[in-house]
């Protein structure tokens, strides 16, 4: 077993968890190592638990694991939440200004008086978290160089005075540990190893990055939590790159703008999370009748209503594939870790265009705010693909235009898909409406006209199924016949993929199938692997199963479903357990299960 | 006003129709709408396939469908933001929004003032009869009290939005109002809200003859009286009012264009008192368009970024960068 040692910070908001997990994070990924870094706050400005996770592996780990190693606590209510996970061998730094832990047998204990410090040494409480990142250096060999390189870049727009005040308070907790501590665990930060080529990113940037690389240039925002930060990261790169993001009045007007940047010809995305979405519902349902090329994201958080506006659940996918009246072509990506979240973004782009029409990306809260590190996008691979823009020249038979009128709708495709007319273009002039329309787009609701349509629209799906679907679904199985096979999708995957490792290594002979996309559906390809696994099983952060419930209507699984619900992502230890109960009661063909089934009175576990 | 470039020779009015007859009832207020827009768009010589059309839903709104320009009928309420993103698409398109009283001062009310504050640069053309006639006679936002609708059989009991005003006050650059039954009026104002740079509002008395029995041609021809004396009219008779500018009033002037603006309803109450219309307000300034520019220019935006620039944004978040 190589490296492996997760560090978690908590306290109150405001307090700089967020960013004290994030400075670490960066210093890991400078001394070469992977890291993946988990973060959750309360939808309070200030105040209430925060709390940073991060992860530092030699091999790539897609989740932060199931709990800690080291555990540095701000206050006593960061103890509180955190002391039933103490366990033997634990590390835990605590505020001793503050409060007194109780025993924990096996536990190492360092207190250190990070309030006084800040106030009485620093003079300034706001350094408390650097005190402690000072600390962190000090006791576990973390490179403190990084650390003021990460200060230097995050301060230096405040003053040169703000930078050297942080570096004095590294220092402080440096020296506080020196002189008053003596070093009892055994968790030391690894030798640096050979750099390597890596980006690291948030969730929510790698969207934004993803979006510009893919050539969008029009971005309409309403801020709503979890998904604004996507326009905070697109914002500069977004005009740099000739385009430009408005704040709208609403989620209705943003997605309206977008899909008319759309119409006048230029790549464009909006994103939201559930509220915002359950407004953008008619223009969704346009867009599919319009055939209009348009990116939504959806950064799930927890409903109904305004429900966790701060926590995870996979709880959208349902509005994603069925939301809208009528019944229009769409697809739902899904990406499962911070990558993906920047290479779907772009062939979220890339099946708008092909296909002209919606395309949801499903991110979630906890994906939006983790940090991960991945090799270097290189944009000159990246594959960008562009709509079919009508131009007269390639039309030398004309047929796309009868009577003198453009047939934006023309029927005779056999895919479905028709060249779009851009505003500007003498040869393209044409209407488009929400109403039922004929081939030159006037409205008309014949019988005939109608079902022709309807078809036209829907065959681009089955183009889809053709071309493209195969690709999204990532297959894992190394048994011809195993006794499970897991589906999952989003950030459930990552945590599944190393429950399935595990128990692997156990014996457990397991295939999984990681979707990202969820609509529309490759029957065939997930029956075949069906046939490979002795029983299905499904765990998803939703009351219902929703993606179970999408494959029993689409096949002829019958998954055994698995949901948590509490507002955080299941940790690998969750599946593993849910797995091993699958294996202990072979009579358990189909079903639900919740936390209850399996862990009882235990059965909110989680990160907190 | 945006365009791609002035046609040399002049288009006929009625190469901007299109083959689509118009659904409307007989004596609609709105077929002089169409045909004052086709007009002005002959006489400015701009090119059909650089103009976007964007209407809501409603009567009014099947407007762009009878003409032939590039157009979307889009939803209820919304035409104004999809029209916002063509436009800051392509600034250099003639974006023009045809709606009705529901459609903008109902259902899309969250969207008409963030268009004007903004000054973005579209002409909003709202066909006022003061009833939703699609869905077959209920009251609308500009409705007077005391009419009868399908939803109201005791008559209307809400007080009516003064168009007018409340455009001027969201700080429109461009603020008129015309009447359906005189379309030389019409077309002179249509003529100066599209050749408008920034946002333009033009209000038009529309009257519905299927469902809104009160406030008909008859009635307007009777009381409508233009503020601003040097555009072409009126061969009704007028009503004698102090109100109303007689020299006729200065556009440029806010502080009098809200005053005429605000005895816009008064003839729901008074018998006696005119409607306003013409020109009450035009401002030359900045648009949104323009402040779009001045800050691409200062992050030194390209048109179409290289794949340098893109791996830029991606190599910013090396740890080394960070």
């Amino acid at each position: 077993m190589g490296f492996d040692l997760v560090i978690k910070v908590g306290g109150e908001g405001g307090e700089g968890v967020i960013s004290a997990g994030d400075f670490l994070t960066e210093a890991a990924a400078r001394a070469g190592y992977e890291v993946v870094n988990f973060k959750s706050f309360p939808a309070e400005i200030k105040g209430g638990y925060a709390q940073s996770i991060v992860r530092i592996s030699d091999i790539k780990r897609y989740s932060t694991g199931d709990g800690f190693d080291i555990l540095c606590c701000f206050n006593r209510e960061a103890y509180e939440f955190n002391r039933k996970h103490l366990k033997e061998g634990c590390v835990l730094i605590y505020d001793s200004s503050d409060f007194e832990p109780e025993e924990h047998e096996g536990v190492y204990l360092y207190p250190v008086p990070l309030s006084e410090l800040a106030r009485d040494v620093m003079k300034a409480y706001i350094t408390k978290n650097v005190i402690a990142l000072g600390v962190l250096c000090e006791l576990f060999k973390i490179p403190d160089q990084s650390i003021k390189d990460s200060i230097r870049a995050k301060f230096l727009r405040k003053g040169e005075e703000i930078v050297a005040m942080n570096y004095r308070a590294l220092e402080t907790g440096i020296n506080y540990v020196r002189e008053n501590l003596k070093k009892t665990d055994p968790y030391i930060f690894p030798p640096p190893l050979e750099p390597k080529d890596v980006v690291i990113m948030e969730g929510n940037q790698a969207v934004a990055k993803g979006a510009v690389v893919a050539g969008c240039k029009f971005y309409a925002a309403y801020p709503i939590t979890p998904a604004t930060t996507v326009g905070n990261y697109i914002v500069e790169d977004l005009i740099k790159a000739g385009g430009w993001l408005y704040q709208a009045e609403d989620e209705i007007a943003s997605l309206g703008m977008a899909l008319g940047a759309s119409f006048a010809g230029v790549k464009a995305m909006t994103a939201t999370s559930g509220p915002g979405l359950c407004l953008m519902t008619e223009f969704l349902s346009y867009a599919g009748m319009t055939e209009l090329p348009i990116v939504v994201v959806d950064v799930q958080r927890v409903g109904p209503a305004t429900g966790m506006p701060t926590k995870h659940e996979q709880g959208d996918l349902y509005h994603a594939v069925y939301g809208g009246h009528g019944e229009y072509p769409k697809a739902v990506l899904a990406p499962t870790n911070v990558e993906e979240c920047f290479y779907l973004t772009v062939e979220a782009f890339n099946l708008a265009e092909k296909y002209q029409m919606p395309v949801f990306l499903l991110s979630d809260a906890s994906l939006s705010l983790r940090t991960e590190a991945f090799p270097t996008p290189k944009v000159e691979n990246i594959k960008v693909i562009n709509r079919w823009v009508y131009r007269r020249e390639d039309d030398p038979e004309g047929r796309f235009i009868r009577n003198d009128r453009f047939l934006r709708y023309a029927l005779f495709t056999e895919d479905g898909i028709t060249p779009v007319g851009i505003p500007g273009d003498p040869n393209a002039i044409h209407a488009i409406t929400g109403l039922e329309h004929q081939e030159n787009s006037d409205p008309r609701n014949r019988p005939d006209i109608r079902t022709l349509q309807m078809e036209k629209r829907m065959r681009k799906l089955e183009k889809l199924l053709k071309e493209d679907a195969e690709r999204f679904y990532e297959f894992d199985c190394p048994y011809e016949q195993a006794d499970i096979g897991i589906i999952t999708w989003g950030l459930t995957a990552s945590v599944a993929k190393e429950a399935v490792e595990r128990l692997r290594s156990r014996g457990a002979r397991i295939n999984a199938l990681y979707m990202k996309l969820l609509w529309p559906v490759r029957a065939d390809l997930i029956e075949s692997f069906a046939r490979s696994c002795g029983r299905i099983a499904v765990p998803e952060t939703n009351w219902s199963g929703q993606l179970a419930s999408i494959l029993k209507q689409e096949t002829h699984l019958r998954p055994i479903t698995f949901n948590i619900y509490r507002g955080e992502p299941l940790i690998p230890k969750e599946v593993e357990a849910f797995l091993e109960f699958l294996i202990e009661n072979p009579e358990v063909r189909e079903g639900r299960f919740t936390a209850a089934d399996i862990f009882g009175e235990e059965r909110v576990y989680g990160l907190i | 006003m945006g365009v791609y470039r002035r046609l040399e020779a002049q288009l006929k009015p009625v190469d901007y129709k299109s083959d689509i007859e118009p659904t409307w009832c007989a004596g609609c207020g709105d077929f002089t709408v169409i045909s004052s827009l086709t007009k002005v768009f002959s006489e400015l010589r701009i090119p059909p396939e650089s103009i976007v059309q964007v209407s809501g839903i409603g009567c009014s709104s099947r407007a762009p469908l009878f003409m032939r320009t590039y157009a979307t009928h889009t939803l209820h309420g919304r035409a104004i933001p999809f029209a916002i993103g063509v436009k800051l698409a392509n600034p250099e398109l003639t974006v023009i929004c045809n709606v009705g009283d529901g459609d903008l001062f109902s259902i899309g009310a969250g969207h008409n003032p963030h268009a004007a504050r903004r000054n973005i640069d579209i002409t909003v053309i709202c066909m006022d009869n003061q009833v939703y006639g699609l869905t077959k006679n209920q009251v609308s936002p500009t409705s007077r009290e005391g009419l009868y609708g399908s939803l109201t059989p005791y008559g209307n009991i809400d007080r009516p939005i003064n168009p007018v005003a409340q455009m001027l006050s969201f700080g429109a650059t461009f603020v008129a109002q015309t009447f359906s039954g005189n379309p030389k009026h019409m077309t002179e104002v249509f003529k100066e809200a599209i050749s408008h740079r920034g946002f333009a509002f033009v209000n038009v008395l529309s009257p519905c003859p299927t469902f809104n029995k009160v406030d008909t041609f008859k009635y307007y021809r009777e009381k409508v009286k233009d503020v601003n004396s040097e555009l072409p009219f009126l061969e009704y008779p007028l009503v004698k009012e102090k109100n109303i500018n007689e020299e006729g009033h200065d556009p440029s002037d806010f502080k009098t264009a809200l005053e005429l603006a605000l005895h816009d309803l008064d003839h729901y109450y008074n018998p006696n008192a005119p409607v306003p219309i013409g020109v009450f307000y035009r401002k030359e300034e900045e648009t949104y368009e323009d402040r779009v520019s001045r800050v691409k220019e200062r992050y030194k935006a390209v048109k179409e970024p290289t794949l340098e620039l893109l791996q830029s944004f991606i190599n910013a978040c090396k740890p080394e960068a960070i």
